[in-house]
């Protein structure tokens, strides 16, 4: 009797445990199917049951898109891996030289590290449902598309700033006009190597407005930090009163929303960035990782990137929830600069020279 | 001393143990040298190779010398390495010297309650360079530090402090690194004999002439080794020259280093060739120390009856002194850190303070999510890590010390390499070199254990080659004489010797354990994610205000390692 009653109840449980399966699994393929994804591929990654991001975003902000994609996809467990870019690039690059797969989806902001990893195959060829809506150049079609874009801006403290300075911002419509700026020695810059958010409003300034930009820049005694982060304390802190280019939707905003007093603008064009994902050749779960780009490139997806990490939509229509979209002050720029990064990386040495020369940094 | 070299003289001979009939320290020499060239030789190897290529190792890479040409050939980088030298130089002697004449107070002098002196004078190594920069910044930045802000209610755009510049870079690494000087000279000053004191007292020496004559000289190696290490630690630090130099545009060599490997497109193999400066910078100042400590058997006063030297009274000059001391504890540690308890409590550091500024938030943040993980990961990494970390340090320092076995200054010189290369570029090393690692180490927190021992062992050899330093070899050769064997000696007598240097060791190897970001954070994986992790990442995207709540919980929890040591000791004070 009693072998029979334990094999009854194992029975059971076995039953059980496959209803629960069998139904997560179909609420599993549908929320697929509703992403273009084939019912072969949830499967198999619902088999491969795990997902490793290596993600620019941290992981506290990257954790509201992760739960709600592992929502939907509860058969996922996400572990997130996050660091700044070049760590990213450096830890990525070399385990896949090595042989050792670790992450099956990698994000960057440099587009130029994105067409390293393209050439060295290392990114898996796939295309999402809902690619053909980006605009080109926030995706490397078949190999890295974008979640969110970060503008670069003009931020100000809104403390240390008097009514002339107010009227002066109010009327600032390009980059032409940021460079008549009336903060002499009360403002605040990021060094040109710091990555791909500083290389472009430099890029940009000069190859557009010459090199008279840089020295109308440097004329004013600019205090030269060494990243966003440090810049965005010390603005929040009134240590200085005015940022001539920086992306504060970002580095910012996380300050604003705790009641730092800080405001931006945005001239134009808008000079934007791409916050992108793809996924490894070498993918220890790529079932798992073409999931979750589908999911990225759907209109809830993109929406969800975009609600907490403070980056912009970069697709059109997409329901920008984020707090500082509904301020009065806040508009996002109506034209974009076509960057050419390929041309920004090779001149990026020549540009450092002269960096270091105009602004003795 | 971890950097001095073996003794030369006859003397000196005479007190190693004759390594006949017995095979026990060659045995234990030959795994030291193998587990230092795995754990040190290969990162900084792959760093050397990865200089001269144009890509990462195992990449389909060419050998280049554009990497070193930049580097040394184009003149770009006189003036960082100008600065860099400046910044060590000045930090190692300032530190060195500020370091000196506390331990020399704190140990040698009738102040009143020295244990607690002792406690306070060490509390700005619990927070890394990083956090007390911050805190000076929150507490003196020319316009929003909090002396000023106060200041300005006096005198409106006055300023009553400023922490920014090179002055400024110097004295926080001072302030950071004084306490590891005092850590480390404790125990020598500690362990000086009463009886050539006592002998030039009697024949009618003043004490300044006993410190000039006796301590000081007796001390040499201890002094020389800090200022060094000091002065390499802080000619590799990045994190003070940037942030608190940039209003006199301070360029620094690591600083550069950084820009290469933390922002994309990132460029190792330039960083790495950058690495190889400072390498050579301090395998230079290797090889002067151990040129001018040639001789050590001078330094040993500890017989088999070691006799504590008596403090000195301080007489009419000991209200000077401890104002002094009251002082020094003020200015370094009692305001900075009250700016890091006070801005962990703002919800962002401001000019206009007012209460609404007030909360409670960055607490519930850094105890929330995952956070907890990592704080028990810190525990587990500096607990395990200090014990592992000391007792290989220990067993390196007993090689080179303790035997004339062929192979110690070598194991000697590798231990030492670790601290001749900026972490951050270490860790690239480590990256290329342990990348491969198979059975899941790679990911795990083993592989962060590995990575601390390789960082870190230069300071537990140091710490404890000072204690075997001064212990006779009479002890130990007789016991050998008597037919114990070698690890039968190191349990019954070096150990027991050795235990405060040991106890040192463990507790400041576990602070840098806790403080270590910048090999971690390119090491670390989902699984053992750290405090120091999470500090940084808090640092990078809310804030300094965030960053100052982990690092008081970071700060605690150190603050309760150094109790149990306490206890463990079985003392109220080392």
């Amino acid at each position: 009797m009693k072998p029979s009653f334990m094999a009854t109840t194992a029975a059971g449980l076995i039953l059980f445990a496959s209803a629960g399966m069998a139904s997560a699994q179909d609420a599993e393929i549908a929320a697929g199917k509703a992403l273009g994804v084939p019912q072969e591929v949830v499967e198999a990654a619902c088999q491969e049951g795990k997902l490793d991001v290596y993600s620019l975003i941290l992981a506290d902000e990257a954790k509201h898109p992760a739960t709600v994609f592992a929502q939907m996809f509860p058969c996922l467990d996400v572990s997130i891996y996050a660091a700044s870019g070049g760590a990213i690039g450096q830890r990525f690059m070399s385990e896949f030289q090595a042989g050792t797969a670790a992450a099956d989806v990698i994000m960057n902001s440099s587009p130029a590290f994105g067409k390293r990893m393209v050439e060295g195959d290392m990114l898996m060829e796939y295309v999402p449902q809902g690619a053909e809506n980006m605009d080109a150049q926030w995706k490397d079609e078949g190999h890295w598309y974008a979640m969110g874009l970060t503008y670069i801006g003009i931020g100000y403290n809104t403390d240390e700033i008097t009514a002339e300075d107010q009227a002066w911002i109010d009327g600032v419509k390009t980059w032409q006009d940021v460079l008549e700026n009336p903060f002499a020695d009360r403002l605040a810059m990021v060094d040109i190597r710091a990555g791909g958010s500083t290389h472009l409003p430099y890029y940009y300034l000069k190859t557009e407005l010459g090199d008279q930009s840089w020295q109308a820049l440097a004329d004013e005694n600019p205090i030269i930090f060494n990243g966003i982060n440090p810049l965005a304390d010390q603005l929040a802190a009134g240590a200085f009163a005015f940022v001539p280019h920086a992306t504060l939707d970002t580095a910012v905003n996380k300050r604003r929303e705790r009641g730092a007093p800080i405001a931006w603008k945005f001239p134009e064009p808008g000079l934007g960035i791409p916050y992108f994902m793809g996924i490894a050749s070498n993918a220890p779960h790529p079932n798992a990782a073409k999931l979750l780009m589908s999911w990225s490139l759907s209109p809830e997806g993109q929406a969800t990137w975009v609600a907490r990490t403070g980056l912009a939509p970069a697709m059109p229509g997409i329901d920008d929830q984020r707090d500082v979209a509904q301020q009065d002050w806040y508009a996002l720029p109506e034209t974009v600069y076509p960057a050419d990064w390929d041309k920004i990386e090779a001149e990026l040495p020549a540009l450092v020279e002269q960096f270091a020369q105009t602004f003795g940094n | 001393m971890s950097l001095a070299p073996s003794p030369s003289s006859t003397t000196a001979s005479r007190r190693r143990l004759r390594p006949r009939h017995e095979r026990g320290p060659l045995i234990l020499t030959s795994v030291m040298i193998v587990l230092m060239v795995v754990l040190v030789v290969l990162p900084i190897g792959y760093l050397v190779y990865g200089a001269i290529r144009s890509g990462p190792p195992r990449s389909e890479a060419a050998f280049t010398l554009a990497n070193l040409l930049t580097i040394y050939g184009s003149g770009r980088f006189v003036e960082p390495l100008l600065t860099t030298l400046a910044i060590g130089i000045a930090t190692g002697i300032v530190g060195a010297t500020v370091g000196l004449i506390l331990t020399w107070v704190v140990i040698r002098t009738d102040i009143r309650r020295p244990g607690m002196w002792e406690k306070l004078l060490i509390l700005p190594l619990y927070l890394s360079p990083l956090m007390l920069t911050l805190a000076f910044m929150a507490l003196a930045a020319p316009r929003t530090g909090f002396l000023n802000i106060f200041f300005q209610y006096l005198v409106p755009k006055g300023v009553l402090v400023d922490v920014e510049g090179f002055v400024g870079v110097i004295f926080v690494l001072a302030v950071h690194y004084v306490p590891y000087a005092f850590l480390v000279l404790a125990a020598p000053m500690r362990a000086i004999s009463a009886e050539l004191e006592e002998a030039a007292q009697v024949l009618g020496s003043s004490r300044w002439e006993i410190a000039r004559r006796i301590t000081i000289p007796m001390l040499k190696p201890a002094i020389f080794s800090v200022a060094l290490i000091i002065g390499t630690l802080a000619a590799e630090n990045f994190a003070v020259p940037t942030l608190l130099g940039r209003a006199d545009k301070i360029k620094t060599i690591p600083g550069e280093i950084y820009y290469w490997l933390a922002y994309a497109p990132a460029d190792p193999n330039l960083a790495a060739a950058a690495g190889t400066m400072l390498l050579l910078l301090t395998m230079t100042g290797i090889f002067i120390y151990r040129r001018m400590t040639a001789i050590s058997a001078r330094f040993v006063t500890v017989t088999g009856k070691p006799k504590p030297a008596a403090r000195i009274p301080l007489g009419r000059w000991r209200p000077l002194v401890m104002a002094g001391l009251y002082l020094y504890v003020a200015i370094t540690i009692v305001l900075p850190m009250m700016a890091l308890v006070g801005g962990s409590f703002l919800s962002f550091l401001s000019r206009r303070l007012k209460p609404e500024l007030l909360t409670l938030q960055n607490y519930k943040a850094a105890l929330s999510g995952n956070n907890l993980d990592a704080i028990l990961n810190s525990l587990l990494l500096a607990s395990v890590g200090a014990v592992l970390v000391t007792a290989v340090g220990f067993l390196v320092s007993y090689c080179v010390q303790r035997t004339r076995v062929p192979g110690r200054g070598l194991l000697d010189y590798l231990s030492a390499l670790p601290i001749a290369v900026p972490g951050m570029v270490l860790a690239v090393g480590m990256l290329w070199a342990y990348v491969g690692l198979p059975f899941g180490l790679w990911g795990s927190l083993w592989m962060l254990l590995i990575a601390y021992l390789a960082r870190f062992i230069v300071h537990a050899v140091r710490a404890t080659n000072t204690s075997l330093l001064q212990i006779s070899g009479e002890m130990e050769e007789a016991a050998r004489v008597l037919g114990a064997n070698m690890i039968e000696r190191l349990r019954d007598i070096v150990m027991p010797l050795s235990k405060r240097a040991l106890l040192s060791s463990a507790v400041l190897v576990a602070i840098f354990i806790l403080n270590e970001v910048t090999a971690t954070i390119l090491l670390y994986s989902p699984r053992s994610v750290t405090l120091s992790v999470v500090t940084w990442h808090a640092l990078d995207m809310y804030g300094a205000m965030q960053a100052f709540a982990l690092a008081v919980i970071q700060g605690l929890i150190t603050a309760a390692l150094v109790a149990i040591s306490y206890r463990l000791a079985g003392k109220t004070s080392w």
